[in-house]
């Protein structure tokens, strides 16, 4: 049988490779971890079981006030009898703690010790000690998430928790294929945005947060959907598609997470951008965009009551100022801390050679900041990179979120809060896309032939795919199976 | 040097990766050995390894196949190194040695004396022997944690001139390997399985991790070609 080599090159049949290997990584993952370890997992599950429970609770409910809580123990909080009672067999305080060198007990066989009682379920999937322990918002997340919650609920907790765990890995592949997408559209050719997207789908601790029961997943399609809206609106201009996407887009996402509001401001700058000239021609489409802002902020308002969040209480003018002087050096002092917990650089092994792939990727963006502005002054017409239209776009949702988070967080400093919400690397998770396309574009522009930026590519596909390697097989199953 | 020639970008990255990722999985492979859980380790208390102090374990090996021993240090600041030592059951023939060189310790990890196979070491009785030849750089002397479990099986902790004692043992942890490579990827699978749903179990489980390998191997490849 003869083999086309053309088959090989055929960049749809390598875009279903990329999404079935980040597919199978994920489910890899989900499994490697244990019940309830993702990050805020347990409260999101019980989120889940809560909206599942009957309207009737026809159970006895018991009033615990949650400052008798062991961060711990999961059977201290206000969870569902099968969330704790679960923990409490899997063993789950000794992956919760911060000491790491405990390690789970394990059985001599393909169940663990007292497996069959989870199997067994003997204990009630409701919240019957209140306030129950979950999100402060449920959102579409947790509306799908508890159809499949339900469809399945003659199985056993981990049949059940574990699928929604691939749920959200499928979100993730979603959101990958659109990476595709966004590169191919905005000017990479096929092979330069198969690697970028290989590149993307490969970053370690992406990989680990979309196996996670968490809203984010949804969010970070989201944003990416969004971002592929942007970009086909640059280029062909606004249409109903192009539209309907960025609306949709932003409505699922501001029904999932409220961090979604950061993208308004760059929508109506992108509505401004392309009516500019008409604005000034024609008064109507002031009046709709005036029309589309004020119903916006009102939603917002509503959903979000965004004058109090953005609002700050504190003392004087001065004090505020001082606040402000004090967090933007504390942001420049600790740049490398969510730079670890970005890329996935965990702390739990010794001699983890994770920090070095974190230098290397921190140094390569540096270099690529540069490699940005000289694009952004040259006059020079790049045929092998994105225009300059688009690169202003992506640094405009880059950027929102990164104001917006980091503005949060001063806020609640500069109203007197002992603690603030921080800036854990998982929080820019939602513009990944947009910074790698950034990053990339920066290096294109200075390495200036399209044979080195592909080599690049392909240089950097290969230290995303051996750290993520690394994490995996040198530091995640160590840490927890032996 | 005429093979330099057919050496092209291409080749040079696929063998750079094949070379990583070759190091990435032997050193899954060394990592390969297996804690006896039943063996608590805490934070009770700790004893100073100061005045060439030793410290002595005397345990029972639960199966075949010993090959390492994690401990529990203390912080500290030292210049030198900490000594362990597999003894024999009267705690005096030395069968396998090794030595800590650091100037930091640090209690939030463990540390491993990793040695070679003890292949019939089930039920066997063996001593483990700490000391420090390290002089303190900072203000704390190099320590070993203890633990108010008895250890597993019966065992005695051992603090020569000073104390035996039955209810506590050293915060250690003895590591066992199987012969075979695939015999220890077969207990991982074991591990691995426990407290998943049927899916992600077992052969499940073997598919899954297979799959991923070899496709994101073949994708890679294709990739930089």
């Amino acid at each position: 049988m003869k083999i086309n080599k053309n088959h090989w090159a055929n960049p749809g049949f390598l875009l279903i490779l990329i999404l079935i290997v980040f597919f199978l990584k994920g489910v890899f993952l989900a499994a490697l971890f244990p019940i309830f370890d993702g990050q805020d997992e347990s409260r999101h599950y019980n989120t889940i079981q809560y909206l599942s429970e009957p309207r009737e609770k026809n159970w006895i409910i018991i009033k615990k006030d949650k400052t008798q809580r062991d961060k711990d123990l999961l059977n201290t909080y206000n969870f569902s009898e099968e969330i704790q009672k679960t923990a409490q067999i899997t063993q789950n305080y000794i992956t919760r703690t911060s000491e790491h060198y405990d390690k789970i007990r394990f059985s001599e066989n393909y169940s663990g010790e007292n497996e069959s009682e989870i199997t067994a379920q003997k204990w009630d999937p409701y919240n019957k000690t209140y306030p129950p322990d979950k999100v402060g918002r449920s959102g579409i997340y947790h509306y799908i998430s508890m159809a499949i919650e339900k469809s399945l609920s003659r199985e056993n907790i981990l049949v059940r928790f574990f699928s929604i765990r691939i749920f959200s890995i499928f979100l993730g592949t979603i959101a990958i294929s659109l990476t595709y997408f966004i590169a191919k559209t905005i000017g990479f050719t096929s092979k330069q945005s198969l690697l970028l997207t290989a590149i993307i789908s490969f970053q370690p601790k992406l990989s680990i947060y979309f196996t996670n029961i968490n809203y984010d997943a949804l969010l970070i399609l989201m944003f990416t959907a969004f971002t592929l809206g942007g970009v086909l609106a640059l280029k062909n201009g606004f249409n109903w598609k192009n539209l309907s996407l960025m609306i949709i887009s932003l409505l699922i996402g501001i029904f999932t997470k409220g961090t979604t509001m950061f993208l308004f401001p760059v929508f109506f700058g992108l509505m401004f951008s392309f009516y500019y000239n008409d604005l000034k021609n024609d008064k109507k489409y002031i009046i709709a965009i005036i029309i589309i802002l004020i119903i916006s902020l009102w939603f917002l308002e509503i959903k979000y009551d965004i004058t109090k969040l953005f609002s700050i209480q504190s003392g004087s003018f001065l004090e505020t100022l001082s606040t402000l002087k004090d967090y933007t050096l504390n942001i420049i002092i600790n740049m490398s801390s969510p730079a670890e917990s970005y890329w996935g650089d965990t702390g739990w092994i010794r001699n983890d050679y994770s920090s070095v792939f974190t230098h290397i990727f921190w140094l390569v963006g540096i270099i690529s900041i540069f490699g940005l502005i000289y694009f952004l002054h040259s006059k020079k017409k790049y045929n092998t990179l994105p225009e300059k239209k688009y690169i202003f776009f992506l640094f405009g949702v880059w950027f929102a979120l990164q104001f917006g988070i980091r503005f949060y967080d001063w806020k609640q400093l500069a109203s007197g809060s002992i603690e603030t919400i921080g800036t854990p690397g998982r929080y820019f998770f939602p513009v990944i896309t947009s910074y790698m396309l950034l990053i990339f574009t920066g290096l294109g522009a200075l390495l200036k032939k399209e044979r080195y930026l592909d080599n690049t590519l392909k240089i950097g596909l290969i230290l995303m795919f051996i750290f993520f390697m690394h994490v995996l097989f040198n530091n995640i199953i160590p840490y927890i199976y032996l | 040097m005429k093979y330099l020639q057919y050496l092209t970008i291409k080749k040079l990255l696929l063998i750079v990766t094949a070379i990583l990722l070759f190091l990435v999985f032997f050193r899954l492979a060394n990592d390969l050995s297996f804690p006896d859980t039943d063996w608590l380790i805490g934070k009770d208390d700790k004893i100073e390894l100061k005045d060439n102090k030793k410290l002595l374990q005397k345990f029972t090996a639960d199966r075949d196949g010993l090959s390492k021993i994690e401990v529990l240090l203390g912080s500290a600041k030292i210049k030198g190194s900490i000594k362990m030592e597999l003894l024999d059951e009267n705690c005096e023939k030395s069968l396998r040695k090794s030595e800590l060189r650091t100037s930091k310790l640090d209690s939030d990890k463990t540390y491993a004396f990793k040695f070679s196979q003890v292949n019939d070491s089930k039920n066997k009785t063996f001593c483990f022997l700490i000391s420090s030849e390290a002089e303190k750089t900072g203000s704390k002397y190099p320590s070993v944690f203890i633990t108010n479990s008895p250890a597993p099986s019966g065992g005695m902790l051992i603090e020569p001139d000073f104390m035996q004692s039955q209810e506590k043992s050293l915060s250690i942890r003895p590591s066992y390997e199987n012969t075979l490579v695939w015999q220890d990827a077969s207990e991982l699978n074991r591990r691995i399985s426990q407290y998943k749903p049927f899916f992600l179990k077992h052969y499940y489980l073997w598919a899954i991790a297979i799959s991923f390998i070899i496709l994101s191997i073949v994708l890679i490849v294709i990739l930089i070609l």
